[in-house]
């Protein structure tokens, strides 16, 4: 399973877009199995609309590519629901590591 | 009917300003009292603005919030620090309360907005946003600062034209309404990279030659190979090194970059094509030279606040400026040469350029002395801009008289 996070726009959007790839075949079973768990909690996370008035703020995108299908994530800054909040930071972690 | 004291009666300006340049310290004092109380001085507030320590103070209200490293929906926290508090000991938050009270003053004592809706509207701000946190950003209703990661970026806080910058798309929310995405939305960034600047060089007391016109270099930790977020002076050559690359910005029409108008391609290169017009303000600027609050800001704000629509393209707002430029200097005036030749440098020609004339005011009617009876508080700020001087100089010679 390949899980991407694009993260677009901010104050100055060339020094902050970001994109962290994981590739769950070169996790352990316990970081697949987490994994898995907070993309489930995430996708069933109602998404907010877009706020029109926000300015500055970054998106964050989740593509999740697993057998035929993907599956999409898409959240911005000040409005980021919890459990997709806490599957960007492990992407981020697990992407580094 | 003027009488034999003819100084109570309404003079025009060019006499007013020949009389405070009196050696006679009684007609001095009776010009200076003649333009605090001319019906041609709509606003008080205006001409007591340049008298040193006599500066109307607006209804300021700031309020912080800490999020204490969550993130909140919508962004809160607990209130920290309110106005009027004592400083506290988070630098973060005092750093947030003291850019959103030099904001607001900057918006009143120089354009004589009452905050962001010109209705004295509550400034909230949120701090400690979010763990590690590389952003800042105005949600419609309060800024939101991030602390930084410590590695690249430092807290947001620390950049007062990034404060300015996040509070003036306020002003632009609640004025013009620019869409956000291609050339109208690019227009909101730069008029927020132009009064966010404008904020700071008011506060650090430069003029247009002694402005660095970066915008954020206090954002960068020392050790990030970063040093500002853009430059108005030199778009495209803010930054460039392995970890951020090189600055994207074009400063000329002939490198518009026509991205994709979505989340990836920056709305249309909001952040990117805002180079253009920035680097057009700030020619016009250095044309002009002083203070680039004075001429350059008033034709800026002006053409925001009553000259420009939600729609509107880089060769509209460039129109507009030239426009407002005669309205409130004059035809062919210093100031709306160095407009037409600031958008003509950076490749836009504004209309009406050739025929200088047909941009003078259509009012319908004018007094003995040339004002229109519809001049804007704009207009009036660029009278008694050219008066300034002389009026600070006369209040310090009454004060040790």
């Amino acid at each position: 399973m390949k899980v991407t996070l694009d993260i677009a726009g901010g104050l100055a959007p060339p020094l902050m877009n970001r994109q962290h790839v994981v590739d769950t075949d070169g996790l352990t079973e316990s970081q697949q199995k987490a994994l898995a768990e907070l993309i489930e909690a995430a996708l069933k996370e109602p998404q907010p609309a877009p706020n029109r008035a926000v300015r500055d703020a970054r998106s964050y995108e989740i593509r999740v590519a697993a057998g035929p299908g993907e599956k999409t994530i898409v959240a911005y800054d000040g409005s980021i629901r919890p459990m997709t909040r806490k599957l960007i930071e492990m992407i981020k972690s697990l992407a580094q590591s | 009917m003027c009488n034999h004291r003819s100084l109570d009666c309404i003079v025009p300006p060019h006499l007013l300003q020949k009389l405070l340049e009196s050696k006679d310290r009684r007609l001095r004092e009776a010009a200076l009292r003649t333009l605090l109380t001319s019906t041609q001085i709509r606003s008080q507030r205006t001409i007591l603005a340049l008298l040193p320590g006599a500066t109307s103070a607006g209804v300021k209200r700031r309020t912080i919030y800490d999020a204490k490293n969550a993130e909140p929906e919508p962004p809160k926290g607990t209130l920290v620090r309110g106005e009027g508090d004592n400083p506290t000991n988070d630098a973060t938050v005092n750093e947030a309360y003291d850019g959103l009270g030099s904001t607001y003053d900057f918006y009143k004592q120089v354009l004589g907005r009452n905050s962001l809706d010109g209705n004295g509207m509550r400034l909230d701000a949120v701090v400690h946003y979010g763990a590690g946190f590389n952003n800042a950003f105005w949600d419609g209703q309060r800024m939101v600062f991030g602390d930084g990661d410590g590695e690249l970026f430092t807290s947001f806080t620390k950049s007062l034209d990034v404060i300015a910058h996040e509070l003036t798309h306020g002003v632009t929310e609640f004025t013009a309404g620019l869409e956000y995405h291609k050339q109208p939305g690019a227009l909101d960034e730069s008029i927020s990279d132009v009064f966010g600047s404008l904020v700071k060089q008011s506060s650090l007391g430069q003029d247009a030659a002694t402005a660095d016109w970066l915008i954020g270099p206090e954002v960068f930790t020392p050790g990030s190979p970063g040093d500002a977020l853009r430059s108005m002076k030199a778009p495209g050559e803010a930054y460039d090194n392995p970890v951020f690359g090189k600055d994207p910005q074009p400063r000329h029409m002939d490198d518009f970059q026509n991205l994709p108008d979505n989340r990836f391609g920056d709305n249309g290169g909001v952040h990117i094509n805002s180079g253009i017009p920035n680097h057009a303000f700030f020619l016009v600027a250095m044309a002009i030279g002083g203070n680039a609050w004075d001429a350059p800001g008033h034709i800026w704000y002006e053409t925001l606040t009553k000259n420009c629509g939600p729609l509107a393209q880089f060769q509209d707002f460039a129109d507009a400026t030239f426009g407002v430029a005669g309205r409130l200097y004059g035809a062919s005036s210093l100031e709306q040469q160095a407009v037409r030749d600031g958008w003509r440098e950076v490749g836009i020609q504004v209309s009406g350029a050739g025929s200088i004339r047909s941009n003078a005011p259509t009012t319908t009617s004018r007094s003995r002395y040339g004002e229109s009876e519809h001049d804007s508080l704009a207009a009036l700020h660029a009278r008694v801009d050219k008066l300034s001087k002389t009026v600070d100089q006369l209040a310090m010679s009454m004060h040790y008289a």
